[in-house]
C-alpha cells in the first residue's frame, strides 16, 4: 500500500499509509501538488510536533472506517455535544494543553472530524461553568480593565436569548 | 501549582474561526460567560451570527437617554438587531432611538407608555425597521388623527414603514378600521400579520350599524372583519402567515376562500405557510374544512381549543395540507381514535400537541403516531390524554427522534417501567414533562432497585432509628386493621421511604443497586418538570440528576426533597436557571442558602409554600443573587420584615409574587424611583 512519510516539526518522520493520511485535507491536496512523485516522498508538517502528530494518526488510523463527510453543514441542524463517541471521549482525556494543541493541528491539517470532536469537548469544558471556573480551566487571563468589565456585565443583563 | 502559573498555551490565542467553531455548540447563557473571559473571546461575540440571536430587552425600567440602561447600550461596540420594550416608560430617547436604529432589523413595544407623536418620532429614526409589534400600548391608538396624513407629515416614516414585513398588533384597545386602513396602507411588504387577541367584530348586524351605507369611509369607532379582509386582499400575494387566535372569526373565515383564487392575470392568490386560529370558538367545521382545502402549503397550523374540530375534518386536513410540519389540536373534545390514526399520514410531521383531547386514547395513539418507527417526529404533546402504559412504550421504542415529550398528569401510564424505557430508547431528548405522574419512584429515575434494596439492608435497618417520621409512627398506632388496598399501599409507601432514607443516610447504596438506566442517560437534557411527583426525594437528586445543560427544573410538591438533595443538585447540575421548589416544605434557610450561593445563573426562583423559610432566605438572596429576575414566595408565614423594601435592592429584580402585595403599580414605582435615586 502506498505510504506518505510525514515530518513533524521536530524531525520525527511517520510513515503513514495514504488512504489514513488523507483524512486531513491539507495533506490531501498536498498530495495532489505532489501527483507521481508522492509516493516514499516526505512531506514537513512544520506547525505539529511528533507528539501531537502520533495522536492525531492514532485518531485517524481508528476512524478510517467512517462514512465520509455530509459535503455541506446544515445550518439547522441541531448541534449537540452529548453525542462524542466513548473511544473519542476516552482519547481525548488528556491534559489542557494537549488538547490545545489537538485542536490547533486539527485546524492547520483541516481534519473536519477531528476538529468537530475538540471544540465539542472545549464546549463541554464551558458548559454550566460560571467566568471564574471558564477562565481557570483554560488560563484565561482577564484582560478587561475594571469599566470595560463593568460594561461588559451590564450589557450580559439586558441581552437575552431571542 | 494553579493552570495559570506556567503556560506553554493559551485558549485566549486560539484563532477566530476555532473560538467561533466551538461557540456553535454552546447555549446562550454559556456564550455570554465564555464571552466575559477575555477581550479576544468576547469580540467573537460580536461576529454577525451572535447578533442574530441577540434580543435586547428593557423591561420595567425607565428609559432616557441621560441614564443607563441606555447610556451603557449606546457605549456598546456591538450593533444589536432586536429589540424588547415591555412594560417600560419612556423619557428622552431621541439619541438612544438613533443609535438604536442604525442596526435594529425588529422592534416590540409591549405596555409601554406612548402617545402618537413619539411614536412617529421614534419610527422616523429605524431606516432598517423589518419587523414591528405593539402590544397592550393603551394610549397609543387614542388620537383620532393617527396617521392621518392631513394633520401631521407622513414622509419620514412612510419611506421607514416600507421595509416592514411582519407586524404584529394584539390587544391594542382603540385600534380601530381606520387607523388599521392607514397603518397597513404604509406596508405594502407585509407577509405577516399578527392580530390575535384583538377585538375584532365580525358580525354582519355589527358592520351594518357603523356602515350603513356602502361603500363608505372606515369607521373610527370599531375594528371589523371586513376592512381586515381589505387589507387581506391587498397582501394576498406576499402574506404567508396569519394569525386570529383568540378572536371571534368564524364563518368569515370562508371570505378568505375567495382570496385563494388566482386573478385574472394568473397570479397565485393567497397561499399561507402558517396560520394561527388558536381558542377561535365561533369557528365550525365546514369553514375550517373549505378554508384549509385551499392552503396546500401550509407547513404551521394551530388549531388549539377550537371545539369545532372533528374526525371528518382531521381526515379532510391531512389530505388537503400534505406539508404540515407542526400541528396543534389540543384540547379538541370533538376528535376520536378514528381522527388521531389519520395523523400517521402526515410525514413531514415534526411538531404535534394533541393533549386534552378527551375523545381519543390508547389506540388512538398508537395508531396515528407510534405503531411504525418515525425519524421524523420531534416535538411530542400527549397530556392529560387517558392512555395506557403500552402507547407510551411504543412511543418510546419508536420515535427515535423525540426531543420534547410531555406527558403531564398521564398518572396511569407514567410508571418506573415506562420510564426506564424513555430512558432507555429517547436519549435525544431535550425536554421532559411529568407533571403530576405521582406514580414515579426514585427507581425511575436512578435505575436503583428498591426491592433488592429494602430487601438486603432490612436487618440493617432494624438497628436504624429513623428520624421522627410523624406518619409511619402513626400507623404503628393503629389498633384496628382495614385490610384496605388504600391502608396496603401506605404502608408500603411509607416502609419503602423508611428503606431508602436509611440507605441513603448510611451511605448503604452502591454500585450493585443500580440495576437499570440512570436518567444520566439523557445527557442533553435541559428541562425536567416533576411537579407533583412525590415520590421523588433526595436519591434522584443525588444519585439521578447530572446534567450540565439542565437549565429549567420544577420540583413543585415534591415534598420529600430536603439539604441532602439540594447539596446534590447543586454541584452536579450547575447551570439552572429557573427552578421551582414550591410545596417542598422540607426545604430549609440552609437549602436555599447553598442554591442562591452555588446555582449563579439563578434567574427564577419559586419557594411559595416552603414554610420552614425566614427572613434568613431574603437575605441569602439578596446577598448572592446576581441575576435574579423572578420570585415568588407565597405562603412564607415566617418572612415577614419589609419584604418589598429589601427586595427593592436586588437590581435585577423584575417580577416578585407575595401574599400582601402593594398595590402593583407602586411595587414597580417604588422600584422606579429607587432606580432614578442612585
Amino acid at each position: 500500500m502506498p505510504i506518505i512519510r510525514l515530518e513533524s516539526s521536530d524531525k520525527e518522520i511517520f510513515d503513514t499509509d495514504i488512504e489514513i493520511a488523507k483524512c486531513s485535507e491539507t495533506i490531501k491536496t498536498a498530495l495532489e501538488d505532489l501527483g507521481d512523485e508522492s509516493d516514499n516522498s516526505v512531506l514537513p508538517l512544520p506547525n505539529v510536533n511528533s507528539a501531537i502528530l502520533r495522536k492525531v494518526l492514532h485518531w485517524a488510523t481508528y476512524h478510517a472506517q467512517d462514512d465520509p463527510q455530509q459535503p455541506q453543514e446544515d445550518e439547522n441542524k441541531e448541534k449537540r455535544t452529548d453525542d462524542i463517541s466513548s473511544w473519542d471521549a476516552d482519547f481525548l482525556k488528556v491534559d489542557q494543553g494537549t488538547l490545545f494543541e489537538l485542536i490547533l493541528a486539527a485546524n492547520y491539517l483541516n481534519i473536519q472530524g477531528l476538529l468537530d470532536v475538540t471544540c465539542k469537548t472545549c464546549a463541554n469544558m464551558i458548559k454550566g461553568k460560571s467566568l471564574q471556573d471558564i477562565r481557570e480551566t483554560f488560563a484565561i487571563a482577564n484582560d478587561f480593565s475594571p469599566s470595560e468589565e463593568e460594561q461588559v456585565r451590564k450589557e450580559n443583563e439586558w441581552c437575552e436569548e431571542k | 501549582m494553579s493552570s495559570m502559573d506556567y503556560c506553554l498555551y493559551s485558549y485566549s490565542d486560539l484563532p477566530l474561526e476555532i473560538v467561533l467553531h466551538i461557540y456553535k455548540y454552546l447555549g446562550y447563557s454559556d456564550l455570554l460567560a465564555a464571552g466575559t473571559t477575555c477581550q479576544r473571546w468576547r469580540s467573537a461575540l460580536y461576529h454577525t451570527e451572535f447578533l442574530a440571536r441577540t434580543r435586547v430587552r428593557f423591561s420595567k425600567i425607565v428609559l432616557s437617554d441621560q441614564h443607563s440602561p441606555a447610556l451603557d447600550l449606546m457605549r456598546c461596540e456591538r450593533r444589536f438587531r432586536h429589540f424588547l420594550f415591555e412594560d417600560v416608560t419612556l423619557g428622552q430617547v431621541q439619541e438612544l432611538m438613533t443609535f438604536i436604529g442604525e442596526s435594529a432589523h425588529s422592534l416590540s413595544l409591549d405596555n409601554v407608555d406612548l402617545n402618537d407623536k413619539q411614536f412617529y418620532g421614534i419610527l422616523s429614526l429605524l431606516p432598517h425597521l423589518q419587523i414591528l409589534s405593539v402590544t397592550r400600548c393603551l394610549p397609543l391608538f387614542m388620537s383620532a388623527t393617527f396617521l392621518d396624513s392631513n394633520s401631521c407629515d407622513l414622509n419620514e416614516i412612510s419611506a421607514n414603514l416600507l421595509s416592514i414585513k411582519e407586524l404584529t398588533i394584539c390587544k391594542n384597545q382603540y385600534l380601530t378600521d381606520a387607523i388599521l386602513l392607514r397603518l397597513t396602507a404604509l406596508m405594502p411588504n407585509l407577509e405577516l400579520l399578527n392580530m390575535s387577541g384583538c377585538q375584532i367584530s365580525f358580525h354582519n348586524a355589527i358592520h351594518r350599524r357603523f356602515y350603513p351605507n356602502e361603500p363608505s369611509t372606515p369607521s373610527e369607532s370599531v375594528l371589523t372583519f371586513k376592512y381586515i379582509q381589505n387589507v387581506l386582499s391587498q397582501q394576498r400575494r406576499l402574506l404567508h402567515t396569519l394569525d386570529f387566535s383568540h378572536t371571534l372569526i368564524g364563518h368569515s373565515l370562508m371570505a378568505l376562500c375567495e382570496l385563494t383564487k388566482t386573478d385574472e392575470h394568473a397570479q397565485p392568490g393567497l397561499q399561507l405557510r402558517r396560520l394561527y386560529l388558536a381558542g377561535c370558538r365561533q369557528l365550525n367545521a365546514s369553514t375550517i374544512r373549505s378554508f384549509l382545502c385551499t392552503q396546500s402549503q401550509l407547513s404551521v397550523l394551530d388549531l388549539s381549543s377550537t371545539m369545532c374540530l372533528n374526525d371528518d375534518c382531521l381526515a379532510v386536513i391531512v389530505q388537503a395540507n400534505p406539508l404540515l410540519q407542526d400541528l396543534k389540536i389540543n384540547a379538541c373534545s370533538g376528535i376520536s381514535n378514528t381522527g388521531a390514526a389519520n395523523l400517521r399520514n402526515l410525514s413531514r410531521l415534526r411538531l404535534l400537541d394533541i393533549s386534552n383531547c378527551d375523545g381519543i386514547n390508547s389506540s388512538g395513539i398508537i395508531d396515528g403516531i407510534a405503531r411504525t418507527e418515525n425519524n421524523v417526529l420531534q416535538e411530542l404533546n400527549v397530556s392529560y390524554l387517558t392512555i395506557c402504559e403500552e402507547s407510551i412504550k411504543s412511543i418510546a421504542r419508536n420515535l427515535h427522534a423525540l426531543r420534547s415529550l410531555h406527558l403531564n398528569h398521564c398518572v396511569n401510564a407514567v410508571t418506573d417501567e415506562v420510564m426506564q424505557l424513555i430512558i432507555n430508547h429517547l436519549c435525544w431528548l431535550r425536554e421532559l414533562s411529568l407533571e403530576s405522574c405521582c406514580r414515579l419512584t426514585d427507581a425511575a429515575l436512578t435505575g436503583i432497585n428498591i426491592a433488592k434494596l429494602e430487601l438486603n439492608r432490612s436487618s440493617a435497618i432494624g438497628n436504624f432509628y429513623p428520624p421522627s417520621d410523624g406518619f409511619s409512627g402513626s400507623l404503628q398506632s393503629i389498633k384496628i386493621s382495614l385490610r384496605s388496598k388504600a391502608e396496603e399501599e401506605i404502608v408500603r409507601d411509607a416502609k419503602r421511604k423508611q428503606a431508602m432514607f436509611a440507605a441513603y443516610e448510611m451511605n448503604l447504596i452502591n454500585e450493585e443497586d443500580f440495576e437499570g438506566h440512570n436518567i444520566q442517560e439523557l445527557r442533553g437534557l435541559r428541562s425536567l418538570n416533576l411537579r407533583g411527583c412525590n415520590k421523588i426525594s433526595d436519591v434522584s437528586l443525588k444519585y439521578g440528576l447530572k446534567h450540565i445543560e439542565l437549565n429549567k427544573l420544577l420540583l413543585s410538591n415534591c415534598q420529600q426533597i430536603s439539604l441532602l438533595g439540594m447539596d446534590a443538585l447543586v454541584n452536579n447540575c450547575p447551570a439552572i436557571e429557573v427552578l421551582d421548589l414550591s410545596d417542598c416544605y422540607n426545604i430549609s434557610d440552609q437549602g436555599i442558602k447553598i442554591i442562591t450561593e452555588k446555582l449563579q445563573r439563578l434567574r427564577s426562583l419559586d419557594i411559595s409554600g416552603c414554610s420552614q423559610l425566614t427572613d434568613h432566605t431574603i437575605d441569602a438572596i439578596i446577598v448572592n443573587c446576581e441575576c435574579l429576575e423572578t420570585l415568588s414566595i407565597y405562603r412564607c408565614r415566617r418572612m415577614y420584615t419589609d419584604i418589598e423594601d429589601r427586595l427593592s435592592g436586588v437590581r435585577t429584580l423584575r417580577n416578585l409574587h407575595m401574599d400582601n402585595m402593594n398595590n402593583i403599580d407602586n411595587a414597580e414605582f417604588f422600584r422606579l424611583k429607587k432606580r432614578l435615586d442612585c
